[in-house]
Order: C-alpha cells, then structure tokens, then sequence
C-alpha cells in the first residue's frame, strides 16, 4: 500500500519537473567582477575569451576554445578535490560544446567537464588548498561550424558536505545550479 | 474481522530478533565509532631524524621553499602562496611497498592532500633495503605555514588502519617570509634510488 502510494506521488510529481534539476532561472544573478559564494568556493568571473591557440595547452583547427577565467578560493578546512572545482562552474545551452577537449563526442554544454588551468603558470589545476586564491583559466572547446557566442551563458554550483552513502566517507556532493549569468565573449589576443 | 494470533513459536522468534537487535545497539554504542577505530598510528619525526613505520624506515632530510618551483626542466609551477619542499629518505622493509600518502596540516589545523599536478608526494618503489630519495611538493597559505606537519604514509588513497609518519617541518614565520622574497625558481631535484642514476 506504503509503496504504491509512492508511486503515485512519483507520477504525480513528474508533471511537475519530477526529479529533474530545478530550473536555472531560480537561482541568483551571477555578476561578472562580483564575488559569489557556491560552497565550497567564493567565485569571481572575471573575463571570457576564445581562440583556437592555447600555446603550450592545445591548439585546435576544428573549431575554437571558449575560456573563462574566473577567481577562486575556499575557506574550508580541507583542499577540495579538482572535481568539485570543475563541476563549479557551467556553461549554459552553448551549441557543438565537446564532452572534453581533444574529444570526439558532443553532449549539451551544461554536462560537460572543463578543463581547469592555472593562469600564472599554465599548468593543470590540481586540489584547491584552503585560503588562497587562484585565477584559475575554464576550458570548453566548441566545434567550427557553430558561430561563435557574443555573450557566454554561465551557471554556478555548490556543493553539500556530507558522508557518501556507499563508502561512509565524508566529501562535497550533490552540485546545484545556484546562481546564473553571462560574460561577454571576445577573442583572445595573441 | 478476526485479527491473526501469533503462535508461542512466532512470539519467542520475534523476542529473540529484538533482543539481538538490543545487543548489536548495545555493541555499536559502546565500540569505538569507525572515524577512531581506523585512525593510523602517527610517528612523530623530525628534521633530520629517522622514524620506524611498519613498512620501512623514513627520514626527513630537508625544508625548503619559495612561491615558484621547478620540479622538472621545463616546467615552472608559480603559486599564489608558498610551495613548501620537503626532501626525505625510504628504506622499505616489506616488498614492493614506498610512500605516496602525503598531507599537509598548518598552524590552523587545515590540511591539503598531496595528489595532482601541484601538490604531490614523489617517491620511486625500491628493492627491500635500498633507499629512495623522496621529495613531497605542496602549496600553502603562507599565513598559516610556520607550524605546520606533514604526514606521509604508504598507501596513497587510504591512511587507515597503517603506519604513518608526522614530520614537524619546523618552519617559523622567519623562513616563510624568506621563500616569499626568492625571485628565482626553487629546482626540486627528481626523485631516484641509491646507487642509480
């Protein structure tokens, strides 16, 4: 009986958005040069750029990189995990976005993980240690057939710090969209 | 209606589940909590000095650091705090065992986990009783480094359950503010195993 009850409200609800994401238009503006708290980081989105020569990083004659740079820190306790940093910063309906640079797949630009560079030196983030601040470089790479954004749409995510329930280990989980915005798109100067 | 009686036998099995269940809560409050009872064995070492773990022997043998580094020829890592050098010896005494655990906990009591590009323990395997020559590379808050530990250990993903030693690096706010004003790249030399080149 508890079970079929259930899973009436489980039909019911999927009138409604079901377990989907809640919309993106819920969350709070997300302001280009304006500090923004998405647990476990403060994020400051600072510039978008695109090019097809990232130099020592990769080049692309397939299409362009779309690159945001963005200011990060944590103030937790511990260094999180170069996941939860990727995870922390989306793009939003961008068209012919690659699931990862170097790829052969396109999937919707929100699913896909960037890659994460450090700006001062050019090397691959790595964990992100507690209290320092980064100017960290967000890589997509988008296929040449599609024009290139005037503007990027971006979206944020935070993270709950809970125990995972397979292995009892405690870790940030469960990333939602919690605040929205564009940064304008210009290309990349040599 | 008539409600189903349970017989003698279906009431003594349903008194015999709970009174398992009481003793398994009574078990579960009483044992030490899974955080406790895996916590590793912490040996405390210093600068210089040698401590016995289950799986070898660890020495620290130097301090170093700067806000850039260069772990390899053509790389160059440059960190908006302080990269802290830390240069040690492992002699294992079981085989195909080395140390890739690291983590660093400062003045503050935070901790960042060496594994990735930027922070990371390197430390080639040796035959039991040869020594590697190991070095562990890792970014700081330069406020908080004067009093900082560095926990190395022999497995990487887990610390549980095993030997693990804590080196008190023995860096005061005087060295701190020396690695900050180097302008040159601190060179980390490459990991190897004595008597190899």
């Amino acid at each position: 009986m508890v079970l079929m009850a259930g899973a009436v409200l489980l039909l019911v609800s999927g009138l409604f958005g079901g377990l989907r994401d809640a919309p993106a238009e819920a969350a709070v503006p997300l302001v280009v040069g304006k500090p923004h708290e998405a647990a476990p980081f403060t994020l400051t989105v600072e510039r978008a750029r695109w090019t097809s020569d990232l130099g020592e990083i990769a080049k692309t004659d397939r299409g362009r990189y779309l690159i945001v740079i963005v200011k990060v820190r944590t103030d937790a306790d511990r260094s999180v995990d170069l996941s939860t940093l990727q995870e922390a910063l989306a793009l939003r309906g961008a068209k012919g976005i690659y699931a990862a640079m170097g790829g052969d797949k396109i999937v919707p630009s929100l699913e896909v993980t960037p890659s994460v560079y450090v700006l001062a030196d050019g090397t691959p983030m790595s964990a992100l240690p507690p209290g320092l601040t980064y100017e960290l470089v967000y890589i997509w790479e988008q296929r040449g057939s599609e024009p290139v954004p005037e503007r990027l749409k971006l979206a944020s995510r935070s993270h709950t710090w809970r125990q995972s329930s397979l292995d009892e280990q405690m870790n940030w989980f469960d990333p939602t969209v919690d605040a929205v915005g564009t940064v304008p798109l210009i290309e990349a100067k040599p | 209606m008539k409600w189903p009686v349970p017989r003698r036998s279906q009431l003594g099995t349903g008194a015999l589940v709970i009174a398992a269940l009481s003793v398994g809560q009574v078990l579960v409050d009483h044992l030490p909590s899974g955080d406790r009872a895996g916590r590793p064995f912490e040996h405390e070492v210093g600068v210089g000095q040698t401590v016995a773990l289950r799986t070898g022997t660890l020495t620290v043998t130097g301090v170093d650091g700067a806000r850039s580094v260069q772990p390899q020829r053509d790389d160059r890592l440059l960190s908006p705090g302080v990269i802290v050098v830390v240069t040690f010896d492992f002699t294992p005494k079981v085989p195909e065992t080395t140390i890739t655990y690291g983590q660093l906990r400062d003045a503050d009591g935070r901790t960042t986990a060496l594994g990735g590009a930027r922070s990371a323990v390197s430390c080639p395997q040796p035959p039991v009783g040869i020594t590697s020559h190991c070095t562990a590379i890792v970014e700081a808050d330069p406020r908080t480094l004067a009093g900082a530990r560095l926990t190395l250990g022999p497995l990487a993903i887990d610390e549980r359950f095993d030997d693990v030693a804590v080196a008190d690096l023995a860096i005061s706010d005087r060295d701190v503010a020396t690695w900050k004003k180097r302008t040159t790249p601190l060179k980390v030399a490459s990991p190897t195993v004595a008597g190899m080149s």
